[in-house]
């Protein structure tokens, strides 16, 4: 097996100095809990370690030399650890990433381990964009995380499912009983069926979001997602109360990132309609939503003119069930916002809140972006 | 007599980079080099004979001893101080 020291490089001549540094290199590539290989820019193996030829195959040095000039993920394919279409889309992120078109991968692949079916987390990333031509693949065996997230899953949806029946139940009697006998019991009695279909409403939504959250467990599905198109559905959504609320909001030119679509649809509908919820009652509601560029990163504001957050709760606000006031008859779970946290960090962003008290807030996220010293829009195809 | 060996991969973008540089690097020179540019992606097995890991690469056979120079030689001045290097 071949590591990252080569017999050929590792001569006399080579100084101390290379020499301890490839030692160190080499004894950190090979602990690495994931195998992790290094590809020239055709997608041919050069060096790899241990766990790379445990988990994705040990037959490579053979077929290196007798197919010298084969691409990794096809040879992955005739070893049978993945099929063809697989073989395919990796082979073609590869080229993709050497010729700058993207700016890595990340997908979990269906491969066969043995004679069990599993899952690899496979990652590309450029050696060094600016100086080498070559690409550090590396593989995660992820078919037990993948086995417990289903399972999870499975379990927060039949769990909630069999919660929101009987739930359902109660509070589709507690309003019987408030449409039959309001007013016929006393006052006391009238307030308490109120606070009961209230609890059961709250209940109702809980669940449902603790439900969203969950989901947000596994790797988002990453397209190409157009911001414009998915805030528009966000609007259509929540028309009904922004018209209610007499809201006037202003969206600017947005990109089409790489993430998932419905996550970024989701995260939008939270913070818009946070806005419309915690607006301010003596003033007409005013929301902006921009993106801007920058270097490696889109930055976005949703920004409004509501009751603003103390600063004292501006970092609370993001985790879950904190809620400024859990009264406040206001109808939010204390989800949302955890809910909007966690898609922007899976995505590789971050979240912060400006506000000031009475003064509106402005919630500021960024998303990772290619480095702008390459194409941003669709990429001229490669003349070969 | 130097000798270079110089390891791309086609024509991707920082290899590409590299042999523009080193010929320009050469022409100011004027000095007598025998240069062989390998393509990696053609001649893999002499790349992986060389113990080629990244390219793209520039190896001094001759001269002893062997140095290599490795990244896109963007700093041509030091492509030029180690070609004509003598220790």
């Amino acid at each position: 097996m071949r590591s990252l020291i080569s017999d050929a490089l590792l001569d006399e001549n080579m100084s101390a100095t290379s020499r301890s540094w490839f030692t160190i290199f080499d004894a950190v590539f090979r602990a690495l809990p994931a195998g992790v290989a290094l590809l020239d820019a055709g997608g041919r193996v050069v060096a790899r370690n241990e766990e790379w030829n445990s988990i994705v195959g040990s037959g490579f040095d053979d077929h290196i030399l007798t197919n010298p000039a084969i691409c990794y993920a096809q040879l992955a394919g005739d070893l049978k650890l993945w099929g063809q279409e697989q073989a395919q889309s990796v082979s073609t992120a590869i080229r993709d990433i050497v010729s700058g078109t993207t700016s890595n991968f990340c997908q979990e692949v269906p491969v066969q381990i043995g004679d069990k079916a599993g899952w690899h987390r496979v990652s590309l990333v450029p050696l060094d964009r600016t100086s080498f031509d070559g690409v550090v693949a590396m593989h995660v065996d992820v078919t037990q995380e993948r086995q417990l997230r289903e399972e999870m899953q499975r379990f927060i949806h039949i769990a909630s499912h069999d919660l929101q029946e009987p739930l359902r139940t109660i509070a589709s009697y507690l309003q019987l009983l408030e449409r039959r006998y309001k007013g016929q019991l006393d006052d006391d009695a009238d307030t308490f069926i109120t606070y009961a279909v209230d609890g059961a409403k709250r209940l109702s939504s809980l669940i449902r979001d603790l439900l969203t959250y969950s989901r947000l467990t596994g790797h988002a599905q990453v397209e190409p997602s157009d911001l414009g198109v998915c805030l528009n559905e966000v609007l259509h959504a929540l028309e009904a109360s922004a018209i209610e609320a007499g809201a006037e909001i202003h969206v600017g030119p947005m990109p089409e990132v790489m993430f998932d679509p419905v996550q970024m649809t989701s995260l939008f509908q939270n913070l818009i309609g946070n806005a419309i919820k915690y607006r301010h009652p003596d003033r007409p509601l005013r929301i902006s939503v921009t993106a801007e560029r920058r270097a490696t990163y889109w930055e976005f504001v949703v920004a409004d003119n509501g009751i603003g957050i103390p600063p004292e709760f501006q970092n609370k606000i993001f985790e879950m069930f904190q809620r400024l006031n859990p009264r406040d008859g206001l109808g939010g779970t204390g989800i949302g916002l955890a809910i909007a946290k966690r898609i922007i960090e899976q995505a590789g962003g971050r979240i912060h809140v400006l506000s000031e008290e009475n003064g509106g807030s402005s919630f500021h996220f960024t998303l990772p972006a290619p480095p702008l010293d390459k194409p941003l829009d669709k990429p001229a195809q490669d003349p070969q | 007599m130097i000798t270079l060996e110089l390891f791309i991969a086609g024509t991707a973008a920082n290899s590409s980079k590299a042999l523009n540089n080193l010929k320009r690097a050469l022409a100011d020179l004027e000095i007598q080099v025998d240069l062989a540019v390998v393509d990696v992606l053609h001649e893999p097995k002499r790349a992986w004979e060389s113990g080629v890991l990244v390219t793209p690469m520039l190896v001094r056979r001759a001269p002893a001893p062997t140095q290599m120079l490795l990244g896109s030689m963007d700093d041509v001045t030091q492509v030029a101080a180690f070609i004509g290097a003598t220790t």
